[in-house]
């Protein structure tokens, strides 16, 4: 019998790490591992909980569980003592009977929480020394849980902890495709398809869409002057001030280059647009940017275009944009343009 | 008389009988017992050989979940390459095998056409790469792809890491530059400097004894004071600085417009402040101290990476004596 349980766990390894290698999707992942260990170490009976690490507030979140009884609710969202063991000791844990288990005070365990445990088996998920998660198998019975059980849950862990830290790379990989990781605003490759977007959306609607190239004036001399940091911290700070004044039109935002932005206003005529931008140049000009306790300012330069006024195609559109900034430059900066 | 003579025929008679009726029943007994201790004996050694047998199969399972440990020693690096040198010395532990080559390009693949070729699959039927192998045994083709399978997984989360390496600005934990950005950020302030004539300072500050906090307290806690000391030694410094995770528990930073003097200062406040503050997590009050080392330009270097490497130097000088002490280079 044992042999032949032995002889499943292998076969379905083999199919596990497969199915590990051909999937980036965090929450497949975690079924998969899940269910696997479920089924092969507990024989579907008892509970199995997999927490992730929150990194932004350093704890545990449970993600996913699945149960014998439905009825049984999980309420230690964030872990109890002996996922405190394990997290602390970095290690896996095996309790075969908690009664007789001096490292852990059975009277201290959250006493809302009703569901039986007597025996439980964990492994952290670790990957090059950081800590994604932790995977927990738990029985009412004492002694269900055995060291090959354990090693083979810490196997599976292993395994796990790689397959997951590739998804979540992934996830960012996806994410720094869209957004410019210094300014949080989108980036141009995604700008570009949305406003293609866009653009045959309001052709078809019969409505405006208007953009603005917003250009920062001197930004080298001031980079030159006070370093690229401030120059980090004048870009964060355009992003913010872009998002505030034109928050309530709903604006597409883009660091499209360096030093510009494009901001798209759908459903925006020219007329408004000028005004709305002529407002955005006024209130970044008035702006103070303090450095060592030195007051600065920065202004920008902008060029407005418009579909179907200036053009009706919206590859177009962006160089009618860019033209008009630079008209704006050439006239002595701190303005707004059009064509 | 008579009666005497007949109990005795009688008893005679009846002791011959029974005699002849438990002799045989005996030797039939002993019979029987020969042949069950024979089957016996024969009984044991099958059960010894199944024994063997049984112990063998365990062994043969053992070795095959070892297989699958080769995961852990593949993720200790994050480099394509070096994933592969890791991979490559651990087959050997694991199978006979001649010769094995990770092929980026299916290109090259004709160059190796007597290897035994092992397409990497990614998701979506996507490859990676292959593996070719010289002169594999049958027996162990299955080892072979259970190892090669791991490796598709460790080479994947290699070029993944890259991939955000190249993008990313800010370390997600301590929301400071991450390396890449903070040494492009450091080279052009460099050139600012010398085209302005300006000094500028590196530290390299490094957590002490933070293996040990980890150890004792978890990872979640090491983080977590990764994350304070961060935070401590950005509202210590000015706007016009720049912080990075330079490595593991390394934080280094740069001080723009500051000569070696003014440095002493910089740095000495940022032992101070980090000395001075209590970080609390869970139910834990933790105190660490930090050493940091201190290279300052033009006095000791004018590129980065010697500014880097005597930093690194000071640093190791203050580890050395006594630990929570500012060390500059002595060059």
């Amino acid at each position: 019998m044992a042999l032949k349980s032995k002889i499943t766990r292998y076969d379905n390894l083999k199919k596990l790490i497969e199915d590990l290698n051909h999937s980036l999707k965090l929450d497949i992942l975690i079924a998969v591992l899940s269910s696997n260990v479920y089924t092969l170490i507990s024989n579907n009976a008892g509970v199995v909980l997999f927490y992730l690490v929150d990194n932004q507030y350093q704890k545990l979140s449970l993600v996913y569980s699945i149960k014998d009884n439905s009825d049984l609710v999980v309420l230690s969202k964030e872990g109890d003592i002996f996922d405190q063991w394990v997290l602390r000791h970095s290690s896996q844990l095996l309790i075969e009977n908690l009664k007789n288990d001096f490292r852990f005070d059975a009277d201290s365990l959250d006493k809302r929480d009703l569901r039986e445990v007597l025996s439980l088996i964990s492994s952290p998920l670790i990957s090059n020394n950081s800590l994604l998660g932790l995977l927990r198998l738990e029985s009412k019975q004492s002694g269900f849980f055995n060291q090959d059980d354990l090693r083979f849950l810490s196997l599976v862990a292993d395994l796990g902890a790689v397959a997951l830290e590739n998804s979540l790379l992934f996830q960012k990989t996806q994410d720094l495709a869209i957004h410019d990781d210094l300014t949080a605003l989108y980036t141009r490759g995604y700008f570009i398809d949305r406003l293609r977007e866009e653009a045959r959306r309001c052709q078809r609607l019969d409505q405006y869409l208007s953009l603005m190239m917003v250009d920062i004036d001197f930004f080298k001399q001031y980079n030159d002057k006070f370093g690229h940091t401030v120059g980090d911290l004048v870009l964060k700070k355009m992003g913010v001030l872009l998002k505030d004044t034109l928050s309530e039109f709903n604006p597409v935002l883009c660091r499209f280059g360096g030093e510009e932005f494009l901001v798209m206003l759908s459903g925006m005529d020219k007329k408004r647009a000028l005004l709305i931008a002529e407002e955005l140049r006024q209130r970044i000009q008035n702006e103070k940017i303090v450095l060592r306790r030195q007051d600065t300012h920065v202004t920008v330069s902008i060029g407005v275009a418009s579909l179907p006024l200036d053009t009706k195609d919206e590859d177009e559109l962006v160089q009618k944009a860019d033209k008009a900034m630079y008209s704006a430059k050439e006239k002595g900066r701190n303005r707004v343009c059009s064509i | 008389m008579l009666n005497l003579i007949l109990f005795i025929v009688v008893t005679i008679a009846l002791n011959l009988a029974f005699r002849e009726i438990f002799s045989g029943r005996l030797k039939r007994q002993e019979a029987d017992y020969a042949c069950l201790s024979k089957e016996l004996d024969r009984l044991n050694v099958f059960k010894k050989s199944l024994e063997v047998e049984n112990e063998l199969l365990d062994k043969r399972f053992d070795d095959t979940l070892a297989l699958y440990e080769l995961t852990k020693d593949i993720c200790k690096s994050l480099d394509e390459e070096k994933v592969f040198a890791i991979f490559n010395k651990n087959l050997k532990k694991y199978i006979s095998i001649v010769d094995c080559r990770y092929i980026k390009d299916s290109a090259d693949l004709i160059k190796y056409k007597d290897y035994t070729i092992l397409p990497l699959n990614l998701e979506g039927n996507q490859i990676a790469g292959y593996l070719a192998a010289d002169r594999i045994l049958e027996a162990d083709r299955e080892k072979f792809g259970i190892l090669a399978q791991q490796f598709s997984i460790g080479i994947r989360r290699a070029l993944l890491y890259q991939k955000v390496q190249g993008l990313t600005i800010t370390d997600t934990l301590t929301s400071v530059y991450c390396r890449r950005y903070f040494l492009e950020r450091f080279s052009e302030e460099l050139k600012r400097s010398k085209k302005n004539k300006l000094s500028l300072t590196f530290l390299m500050i490094d957590i002490d004894n933070f293996k040990q906090f980890n150890d004792r307290y978890g990872h979640l806690v090491g983080d977590a004071i990764l994350r304070q000391v961060s935070k401590t030694i950005h509202d210590t410094v000015r706007q016009i600085d720049f912080i990075g995770r330079y490595g593991g528990e390394e934080i280094s930073v740069v001080l723009a417009e500051t000569n070696k003097e003014q440095a002493n200062f910089a740095a000495e406040r940022i032992r101070q402040a980090i000395s001075l503050e209590v970080i609390k997590i869970y139910d834990e009050k933790l105190k660490v101290t930090v050493s940091i080392g201190v290279s300052t330009f033009p006095d000791n270097a004018s590129n980065m990476h010697d500014l880097i490497e005597m930093a690194d130097q000071a640093l190791y000088l203050a580890k050395e004596t006594g630990k929570n002490k500012v060390c500059f280079s002595p060059a």
